[in-house]
Parts: structure tokens; C-alpha cells; sequence
């Protein structure tokens, strides 16, 4: 070998050595693994690997078959089983119906069987959800037994359980964005139904009742409050760069941004009447700054050489001001992310979740505690100072000042 | 079926990531615009094995995908000269034996192999760097097997005269 071989040799043997840094081929592991799951042709015929030239047709053809085959028995199963109608039929059932166990062993299973992915994962979560509903709704129509409470308890955790083994392959396989959004999602949507049962009133259920529902609820809620804290913290733990820290920061904070629409959702629905006392008009929670205690007291004062006016207050509890406290660590929060400060960014961001998520669940015990206490005012009708609308609610016409008191009358 | 394609397809990225930055990077010499150019080819590689017919070689097919990024949009780059080499201390004055080249990093040494010809550069490059073979480099270059034969010899007896011509 010649002299000036030997030094092209060398030269493209230092030239290997320029490579990604560790940094920069996380990154593009990242932009390129978020392409391939977000342009996956759902049909993709079986493909070989590659790296064989030569392809056997006969393998190839079986594979294929093997595809068309499973999508020709759920077709037909559905057909044969009359299963248009009865999947209609099955659509609004309870536990305890006749088309019930239909529903969740055929249709449910079948729409899962054929998802993949996060679909899968994220539709086992919505199952997790309406299991919890089913039984609040169950306990509504006073139609809960303790086998059908077991049941509801036994498909709740399996949906909750199929869920984290998603997120614990995902977490393996790197795929920590998508790991992170599930765990995020499974949570919140736990304790959505936790808030959702919590707002049942006294009128509707038992505290016995509503005593045994939490217990179904329970175990799997905490269970997925341990889930994200896990996959948290192997991401955090795992190999650090700026990039995994965004995505969960970013991750987060849409998290956030759920629960608090969610709560105003909440917040709509069950007070029907959050009125601007000058307009007459709906406020939105950013024009009202809350922080409310009103009560309602009734003016029994009898003397007659005085004149009283009649004041009115209404009770509640309600602390609208930790939702401002997390909209504030939101705003914080995204300034550390657009100064990229991601860290700081998702601590902020973790903070407010917790907050919300606390927030969501007291709304939903809040509800009882007003209905009760209401129930105990007396009202003095004769005052100027507020009107029974048609609705029998409360308005309140005085003048709110800023920052103050606002009436609140469910 | 379709998460194991996914599977492989990802395990090839990170065998091939390094290598199809690197020729990105001779080709463009800018170090962002060739991680955004290597993104940019795996992202199409991807939507090529979703439609396309079957790719025998992922590979050579990589590097053609790169190749044609290039080619098309990134053709403003001006061919690194000598000049060039000795703003970044390389000094060509010295007489280029093995101990110089011992001295230089990789970024010099992927500088020094800007300086072969274009004509030649890409076939030497995926040769001697990348260790492809003539068939997929023909495939990479769209050309023949014999072209790449010949540019492969035309190219080093270049580069000979080159490294002769700086130790004189």
C-alpha cells in the first residue's frame, strides 16, 4: 500500500469520527420517531424486512391472508350475531341489562382489538371512564347491587391495568412523549369521574351509596396517580436533554389546561347562575375574582322603632381563588417555556396539575356542602336587595365591587 | 406486523443516523442544515416505505434520498478550496504526510475530503467513509455500476495529485 493510500485511508478514518452528539441524536430521534407514529398508514400490508432481497411468496401470501381473515371473522361475527341492530341496542345499556354484557365483551372488545397504539391505550382509558359513570348512573337509578359493584370493580381495573402495561412497553421502547400522554390522560380522566360521582347530591344518593362507589373508584384512581408518577419520574431519570424535557413540559401544561375546562365545565353546569349582579348577564371566571364567602342570613329583628334592612348572603365555600393561584403558575410556567427553561417550566406546570386536580375533586364534595347548607337559610323575601327569578333563584342586584363579593346561587 | 416494520425502521435510523448526517454534512458543510437535511430524509424514507413499492436496499436508498436533498435544494454551497482549509488551521504549506494527518480532527479531515472534485467526491466518500459497496453506491448516485467504478479511480488518482502537489 502506497504512501499517499495509506493517508486517505487515515483521512476518512478521522472523517468517522464527526458524529451526532448524544444531544443532537436524541433530538432527531425524537423528530423522526413523532413522524412515524403521526404518518402510520392504518392498513399497511405486511411488509418484509428490508434487508431480504428474496421474498417468499408463500410466507408473504399467508401473512396477508392472516390479515384479511381476522377482519372477515369480525365481519362476519357482527353479521351473524345480528350485531347492527343489538350493537344499537347494546349502545345505552347498564350493567344488569340484558344487552349489557354484549356491549362490553363484543363491542367494546372488538373496537379495541382493532385499534393499536396510543389509540388503543387512550380508548381503554375512555373505558375506564364509563365504567366509572355506569356505576354513578346505576346508583342514580337505585339499581346497584353488591355483584354488579364487583363486576363494574373487576372490568374498571382491567381497562386501568391494560392501560399502565401500555405505558410500561411504551416507556421501554423510548417512546416517552406518548408514555407521558397516556398516564396524564388515565389520571385526569379518573378523577373526572371521581368529580362526577362526587356531585351526586344527598337527594340522590346515600352517603352509604356514595361511600361504595368511591371504594370502586378508588384503588384504580390512585393506582394511576402512581402510574404518572412513575413514568414521570423514569423520564426525568432517564437520559436527560432538552428536548424530553419540553415535550413533558408541554404535555403538562395541556394536561392543565383539561382539568381546568373540565372544572368550568363543572362550575356551569352546576351553578346555573353565575350572574354579573349589574348586567344581569354571565361572567366568565377571568372577569370575577373570587374568593367567596356570602351568607345568607335572615333579618329577624322586630323592633319597631328601627327600620332594618334586610341583608342577604349567601354561604359557600367555594375558592375560586386557588383556580386563579393555578392560572398564575400557568402563566409562569409558560414564560420558563418560552425562555426555555424547561425544567423550571414543568415544575410549574406539575404544581398547577396537582392544584387543579385537588381543586376538581373538592368542587365535586363542595356541591353537597352547599346544597346542605342552603337548605337551612331563610331567606327574607321582602328585601329590596334581590329578586326570585322564574328559576327560584337569587340575584342579587347590588353593585359588586371589584375583587369582592360575588352572589353565587346554584 | 406494521409495529415490527416500525421497529426495524427505527433500529436502521439509529445505525445510519450518524453516517447520513456525516455525508450531509460534506456535502453542505453547515452543521444545522445538515441535521435538518437527515431529519428530512428519514421523514421521507418513512413516507416512501409506507407507499412505495418494496425497498430493497434501505441504505443505498438513504443516501439517494440525502443525495437528492441535497442536489435540490442545498446546491448553494460553495466547494470548500484550500484556502478555505487554512482559515480553519489546516496549514496546507506542510507537507501532507500521515503524521499531519494524525494531527487534524474529524471535521478538518471531512473539510479536506470537501476539496475532491464534486464529480467525484460523493462516490470516494460513501466508499471510503461509508463503506457502501459500487452496487449501492450506483443505486445512491443513480448511475451505473461501471460509472462508479470509474469515478471511484478518476477520483483517488485526483486526490493523489492533490496530496502531491501540496508536498511539493
Amino acid at each position: 500500500m502506497n504512501n499517499e493510500q495509506d493517508i486517505f485511508i487515515k483521512l476518512a478514518e478521522k472523517a468517522k469520527t464527526v458524529k451526532l452528539t448524544e444531544r443532537e441524536r436524541a433530538t432527531l430521534f425524537f423528530a423522526v420517531d413523532t413522524h412515524v407514529k403521526n404518518n402510520k398508514s392504518k392498513w399497511l400490508l405486511p411488509v418484509r424486512s428490508p434487508f431480504v432481497i428474496k421474498t417468499s411468496i408463500r410466507s408473504f401470501i399467508s401473512a396477508w391472508h392472516i390479515q384479511s381473515l381476522r377482519t372477515a371473522v369480525v365481519f362476519f361475527a357482527l353479521v351473524i350475531l345480528g350485531a347492527g341492530g343489538t350493537s344499537l341496542a347494546a349502545q345505552n345499556s347498564l350493567p344488569g341489562d340484558f344487552f349489557y354484557p354484549f356491549r362490553v365483551n363484543v363491542n367494546e372488545e372488538i373496537r379495541s382489538v382493532l385499534l393499536s397504539g396510543q389509540a388503543r391505550s387512550e380508548y381503554e382509558v375512555a373505558r375506564a371512564k364509563k365504567r366509572v359513570e355506569e356505576a354513578r348512573e346505576l346508583v342514580v337509578q337505585n339499581k346497584m347491587s353488591p355483584e354488579i359493584r364487583n363486576k363494574i370493580s373487576a372490568r374498571l381495573n382491567s381497562h386501568v391495568s391494560r392501560v399502565q402495561k401500555d405505558i410500561d412497553d411504551l416507556t421501554q421502547k423510548g417512546e416517552l412523549k406518548t408514555a407521558f400522554e397516556i398516564s396524564n390522560n388515565l389520571e385526569v380522566s379518573l378523577a373526572e369521574g371521581e368529580t362526577f360521582v362526587s356531585a351526586l347530591s344527598p337527594d340522590e344518593v346515600s352517603s352509604e351509596e356514595l361511600a361504595s362507589i368511591n371504594g370502586i373508584i378508588r384503588g384504580p384512581r390512585e393506582a394511576s396517580i402512581a402510574t404518572r408518577e412513575k413514568t414521570e419520574s423514569q423520564i426525568l431519570t432517564m437520559q436527560v436533554n432538552d428536548e424530553n424535557i419540553r415535550i413533558i413540559a408541554e404535555a403538562k401544561f395541556e394536561a392543565v389546561k383539561k382539568i381546568i375546562q373540565s372544572i368550568e365545565d363543572k362550575i356551569l353546569f352546576g351553578r346555573k347562575n353565575l350572574i354579573d349582579a349589574e348586567t344581569g348577564e354571565m361572567e366568565t371566571e377571568a372577569e370575577v375574582d373570587f374568593n367567596v364567602k356570602v351568607e345568607i342570613t335572615a333579618d329577624t329583628d322586630t323592633d319597631a322603632d328601627t327600620e332594618t334592612e334586610p341583608e342577604a348572603e349567601v354561604q359557600g365555600n367555594l375558592n375560586f381563588g386557588q383556580l386563579k393561584s393555578v392560572r398564575e403558575l400557568l402563566k409562569k410556567g409558560e414564560e420558563k417555556l418560552i425562555g426555555a427553561e424547561y425544567e423550571q417550566a414543568f415544575v410549574l406546570f406539575r404544581e398547577a396539575y396537582e392544584l387543579a386536580l385537588a381543586i376538581q375533586l373538592e368542587l365535586g364534595l363542595e356541591n353537597n356542602d352547599i346544597y346542605n347548607e342552603l337548605d337551612s337559610v331563610t331567606l327574607n323575601l321582602d328585601s329590596d336587595d334581590f329578586n326570585l327569578n322564574d328559576d327560584n333563584i337569587f340575584e342579587m342586584n347590588t353593585e359588586l365591587d371589584a375583587g369582592k363579593d360575588v352572589l353565587i346561587v346554584p | 406486523m406494521n409495529r415490527d416494520f416500525e421497529q426495524q425502521f427505527l433500529e436502521i435510523y439509529k445505525q445510519n443516523a450518524d453516517a447520513i448526517f456525516r455525508y450531509c454534512l460534506l456535502r453542505v458543510s453547515d452543521r444545522e442544515l445538515a441535521k435538518d437535511i437527515a431529519q428530512e430524509t428519514f421523514t421521507k424514507v418513512w413516507q416512501y416505505a409506507q407507499k412505495g413499492p418494496k425497498i430493497l436496499n434501505l441504505r443505498a436508498f438513504m443516501f439517494k434520498t440525502a443525495r437528492n436533498l441535497i442536489i435540490d435544494q442545498y446546491r448553494k454551497k460553495k466547494t470548500a478550496s484550500l484556502d478555505d482549509l487554512m482559515e480553519q488551521g489546516f496549514d496546507v504549506g506542510t507537507e501532507i504526510s500521515e503524521t499531519v494527518i494524525d494531527k487534524i480532527d474529524g471535521k478538518q479531515a471531512m473539510a479536506f475530503l470537501g476539496t475532491i472534485p464534486e464529480k467525484y467526491r460523493d462516490a470516494i466518500y460513501m466508499q471510503y467513509v461509508e463503506g457502501l459497496s459500487v452496487k449501492e453506491i450506483a443505486e445512491a448516485c443513480d448511475e451505473t455500476e461501471n460509472n462508479i467504478s470509474v469515478r471511484i479511480h478518476r477520483g483517488l488518482q485526483k486526490l493523489r495529485s492533490i496530496l502531491r502537489d501540496q508536498s511539493e
